[in-house]
Order: structure tokens, then C-alpha cells, then sequence
């Protein structure tokens, strides 16, 4: 059964539609990494789900809690945690009053919410700046503060709105591990347009793109389905490289030879014979091999594939189901040149 | 609710609140009737020779009556100034959004926000009040207690409204600073129609107000009881302050954060 749901959900601003009859499934106690540009409709969407926003069309339930209105019922709020991209706090509190202030709004006894509290600013880096008012702290503290209050109530469902966008890269790393070791406790939505993030922990990937679902799989799948028959090749020498891929080009099996770095990228038709092949032709070349290896696909590939509308490899393996057939054609170059420039 | 009646008592602590309003009571109350035992002397020098005004017997009311004086027209716009932001401000914050995604019921939070808030308001305008009787006993002599108390229950109704619907125009608009506008208009403008249409200045809001400096009988009138209008207008201020949180209540419910 799935802890999130989303049927034609649909949410409109002032003539602008940011989210466009979004329709999936988020099974219980998997990290869903919710990929897309700025301006996808990820924030809007998690809002959403979170009771923030009412939807002007569609249905969505969280934890078997429907989500209506701006005042989404109180049993759906017991079991979400949400941290805003941007979390907010009372300045004037203390990271530890922040934290048992939350705790005792999900019904906690003062001292069971200040066990927990310590205990979450242990895990977030916190625990020594607990009695320091929240008025001091940098962003990136206020989001590891925000992580901890997410999780005070324990929630089923934890909707995370970019939780590492503001962390250096140790704590980024904090953050993503934690996020990694609540797998299978709850089930988490992480939103993010940091596609390295959401390959690192999530399990389930899902792409938006203009308030569209372009796909949606177990991420293993997705890369599976958008995997290239690609070989890495580098050879000692730029000549002798320039020597390899002139003695390439006359095989049937290849589709296209670049330079990438140091070596070779070489996209091939029949990778079996690619592979039984390639190391003789060098040979051949009297050039000195250096590395050969199968590209392992990531998710940048499969996200740029997808933004600019294009199918997956005819030749690549077949597995996950996406949502491609309703992706708006012509519109991925701009929205990846677009996107390549907001991550620059 | 008890939780987030806790957090608005600490928040009161923690910030300049706590201070302020009291602080400005207090300083009313001194300066109510310190300013009516100063004022022959403040008009002579100021006057010199020229000066040939017949002035009243200043009295004990006359402080009383300064006091609230000052704390309708000064204090209520601070109050205003203070308290402009109590929701606009946590919608503008995102701490609204941070405590609206917990299981907090809007009406809870504004409750307790309008009662905690609202009880310090009234405070500190009792404590100017405590403080203006003992310098009016000080510099002008023995008040009439009875009228004073009268006075102040009446007064206490309008402080009460004005917080109140600084609180519904606080949770009706997003920025602060527009609440405070629109916070001000009745202010001036229930005192004006009221002099305009007798029955409104009788028995509406600002009749209260009014009926209390009758009450003291300030500037040599004579004291008069507490009339029934007066007491029209204080329960009509209390059910108005009931209006405007539920008033607030009904922007918040719809509110998207």
C-alpha cells in the first residue's frame, strides 16, 4: 500500500498552473527523491501535501489522511513531519525549547519531548548550542534544527523541502546519511534539484518538470531504462588516442566516438560485440590501454534525457514504467538549459 | 492549548513586550497628573505678563481624567504599534506555516495568542491606572475611588476592542504595517461619528470611553453615576472583542501559508 497518493492533483496561481494533474504513488518507507528544476512545482506540491495549500483540483491522501484545504485535519498534521526549504523558528527560543515546544504540541510529556529533543540535536550536530537562541544560528544550522524538528512527532511521512540546499559539504553528508537511515521508519518525500543528493539516498525517484510528472520508478529501474550502451576508453597519448578512434569509426557496431577528458566516450548499436571487440583494435593501434570500462549511468543522464523529451535507448534494457508518453515535447531544451543555469 | 499558552506567556518574557507597554502605562500614569499639577505654572511662564486666563480648579479627577486622557489617544496607538504584527508578523516570519503543519488548531492558536496578549494589555494599563491614583493622591489629593474604578472598568472595554480588532486586521492582511493602518481608521473614526450621531457616541464603542471621564467628573463638572448607555457601550466592546478573534479566526481558516 502506498503512503502517498496523488490523483490529478492540480494547483493554480492566479492563471499560472504549477502543478498540472499530478498523478502517483509513494510506497510506505521509501525515500522518494522529487527531482526537477526551479519552478517544477515541487515546494507547491509538498505544500500540498502538507496542508499548507488547498489544491484547485485532484485528490491526495498522506498516511490514509485526505488532504483538502488549508485546514487539513489535525490526525493527517499527528502524522507528517515537514521542514520548509526555508525553516522558520521563534528567534527567541532555544534550539532545545524549539524542539520541546514541537514535541509537546504532538502530545509529549515535557520530559519525554526533552529526551527526544536532545537525542534529535545529537543526530542533527546540535547538542552543543541546545540552550543558544535560535537567533544566532546560520542557515544551515536552522536547517539541521528544521530536520530535528521534522522528525520530533515521529512521523509516518516526512516531506523535506531541499534539506541539504544550504549545508556545507559535511554536513550535507550528515543530513543525506541520516536521511538514508530513516529508510523503511517512515516514508519520506525529499524534494531537491541537486541530482546527486537524491541518487545518493532516494530509492524512488519521481521528475517534474513545468508542474508535469515526466517519470516515475524505483531509481534502479529508471537508471536501468535510460542506460546507454556507453564505453569509457583512454589511451596513453593524445595521438595515439587520435589513432584509436580513427581505427574505430570504420566498425558497424558504433554510433559515435567524443573525446570526454583524457579519453574516449563511445556510444555503441551492439555492445557485446563492442566490448569482445574494442581491446584488439587498440592493440592494433599499438596504443598503450589505460582504462576500459562500461559508463555506468546516473541520474543526471536519465534527467537530461527526460527533460529534453527524448525516448530511452531502443537497445537499453527495459524495466521501469514512466510517464514519458505525457511529457510536452519540445520544451526539454529550455527547461534543461534553464535548469543547468540555476545549478551552475 | 495549554502548550501554546506557555509558548505566548515566554514569548511576552523573551521579548520587548514585556517592557513596553508597561513601561508607557507607568510613564501616563505619572505624567497624568504630574502635567495637571504643573499646568497653572506651565501657562503662567509660558504666558508671561500677557497672561490673563481664568483657568478651573484643577482636582484630583482632573489627574484621573489625564491619565486616561493620554492612554486613549497615546497608549491605544501604541498598543496598535505593538501588536500590529501578533498574526500578520508569524505569517511573514513562516513560523504561521511552521506551527500551522503541527497538530494545531488555528482557532487554539488564536485564542490563546488574543487571551495571553490581550490580558497583558490590560495589565499594563491597570498598573498606569494604580500608578496615576497614587500620584494624583500625591500631587492633588484624595481621589474618589469609587468613580475611578468606574472609570477604568468602562475604559478597560475600549482597550480591550482596539487590541482586539488590531488582532482581526492583523490576521486580514499580510503585512504588518497595513494592519496598523487599517488598525488607526476606527480609532478616529468611532470618536468623530460619535460627536456626528448622538446614539453612536452614547452607545457605541467609544460611548464607554466617554461615560468614564463623566464618571470622574474632571475639568469642575460634578461626578456622575455610571450611566446606562455606558454600560450599552462597555458590553457591547467586550461582544465586538469576541467578534474580532472569531473574525480572525475565520481569515486564518482559509489562510494559505
Amino acid at each position: 500500500m502506498n503512503a502517498i497518493e496523488l490523483d490529478g492533483l492540480t494547483r493554480d496561481f492566479d492563471g499560472f498552473r504549477a502543478v498540472d494533474h499530478l498523478t502517483l504513488g509513494v510506497p510506505r518507507g521509501e525515500v522518494y527523491g522529487f527531482l526537477g528544476p526551479n519552478g517544477a512545482g515541487k515546494t507547491t506540491t509538498l505544500k500540498m501535501l502538507a496542508g499548507l495549500l488547498a489544491p484547485t483540483a485532484g485528490r491526495a491522501t498522506v498516511a490514509g489522511e485526505p488532504v483538502g484545504s488549508g485546514t487539513s485535519s489535525l490526525s493527517l498534521r499527528r502524522k507528517v513531519g515537514f521542514l520548509a526549504e526555508e525553516p522558520s523558528f521563534y528567534p527567541w527560543m532555544t534550539a532545545v525549547e524549539s524542539l520541546v515546544f514541537v514535541g509537546r504540541l504532538f502530545g509529549a510529556e515535557t520530559a519525554e519531548a526533552k529526551r527526544r529533543a536532545d537525542e534529535l540535536l545529537k543526530i542533527v550536530d546540535l547538542a552543543g548550542r541546545r540552550k543558544d537562541r535560535i537567533r544566532g544560528f546560520s542557515r544551515g544550522m536552522r536547517q539541521r534544527l528544521g530536520i530535528a524538528q521534522a522528525l520530533m512527532g515521529k512521523p509516518e511521512v516526512l516531506l523535506l523541502d531541499e534539506p541539504a540546499s544550504a549545508l556545507d559539504p559535511i554536513g550535507r553528508k550528515e543530513i543525506l546519511d541520516l536521511i538514508a537511515s530513516l529508510r523503511g521508519e517512515a516514508t519520506i518525500v525529499m524534494s531537491s534539484h541537486v541530482l546527486d543528493d537524491v541518487q545518493r539516498v532516494s530509492t524512488w525517484v519521481g521528475i517534474l518538470q513545468e508542474g508535469r510528472l515526466l517519470a516515475e520508478a524505483p531509481l534502479e529501474e529508471l537508471l536501468l531504462r535510460y542506460a546507454q550502451p556507453v564505453f569509457h576508453l583512454e589511451v596513453a597519448g593524445l595521438q595515439e588516442r587520435e589513432r584509436v578512434a580513427t581505427r574505430l569509426r570504420g566498425e558497424p557496431w558504433l554510433r559515435e566516438i567524443v573525446g570526454e577528458g583524457g579519453g574516449l566516450r563511445i556510444l555503441v548499436a551492439d555492445p557485446e560485440a563492442a566490448q569482445l571487440r574494442i581491446p584488439g583494435l587498440v592493440a592494433e593501434t599499438e596504443a598503450h590501454l589505460v582504462e576500459f570500462a562500461t559508463v555506468t549511468p546516473t541520474l543526471e543522464d536519465v534527467f537530461i534525457h527526460l527533460v529534453r523529451g527524448e525516448a530511452p535507448p531502443d537497445d537499453g534494457p527495459r524495466g521501469a514504467q514512466t510517464g514519458l508518453d505525457d511529457a510536452p515535447p519540445e520544451t526539454g531544451g529550455d527547461a534543461l538549459r534553464a535548469y543547468r543555469d540555476e545549478t551552475r | 492549548m495549554r502548550v501554546l499558552v506557555g509558548k505566548e506567556i515566554l514569548e511576552l518574557r523573551r521579548t520587548f513586550r514585556f517592557i513596553i507597554l508597561p513601561a508607557l502605562f507607568l510613564v501616563f500614569g505619572i505624567l497624568g497628573p504630574a502635567v495637571i499639577r504643573a499646568l497653572p505654572l506651565i501657562l503662567k511662564n509660558a504666558g508671561g505678563q500677557q497672561f490673563d486666563m481664568q483657568l478651573p480648579e484643577f482636582g484630583p479627577a482632573d489627574g484621573l481624567a489625564q491619565y486616561l486622557e493620554l492612554s486613549r489617544q497615546m497608549g491605544l496607538l501604541a498598543v496598535i504599534v505593538v501588536y500590529m504584527g501578533i498574526v500578520a508578523g508569524e505569517r511573514k516570519d513562516g513560523t504561521l506555516a511552521m506551527l500551522f503543519v503541527k497538530p494545531v488548531s488555528r482557532l487554539d492558536f488564536l485564542w490563546a495568542r488574543w487571551a495571553v496578549n490581550g490580558i497583558y494589555v490590560l495589565i499594563s494599563f491597570l498598573l498606569g491606572c494604580v500608578v496615576a491614583v497614587l500620584y494624583t493622591l500625591l500631587l492633588l489629593g484624595r481621589p474618589d475611588y469609587g468613580a475611578m474604578a468606574a472609570a477604568t472598568g468602562l475604559y478597560v472595554t475600549y482597550v480591550l476592542l482596539v487590541f482586539s480588532w488590531t488582532t482581526l486586521f492583523s490576521a486580514l492582511v499580510r503585512s504588518p504595517a497595513a494592519a496598523a493602518g487599517l488598525s488607526v481608521v476606527p480609532l478616529f473614526l468611532l470618536g468623530l461619528l460619535g460627536y456626528v450621531w448622538k446614539p453612536l457616541g452614547l452607545y457605541g464603542p467609544y460611548g464607554a470611553t466617554a461615560a468614564g471621564t463623566a464618571v470622574i467628573g474632571a475639568s469642575g463638572m460634578p461626578s456622575v453615576p455610571v450611566p446606562g448607555s455606558a454600560l450599552v457601550s462597555a458590553a457591547l466592546n467586550v461582544a465586538l472583542s469576541v467578534l474580532c478573534v472569531l473574525g480572525a479566526y475565520r481569515a486564518l481558516r482559509r489562510a494559505e501559508l
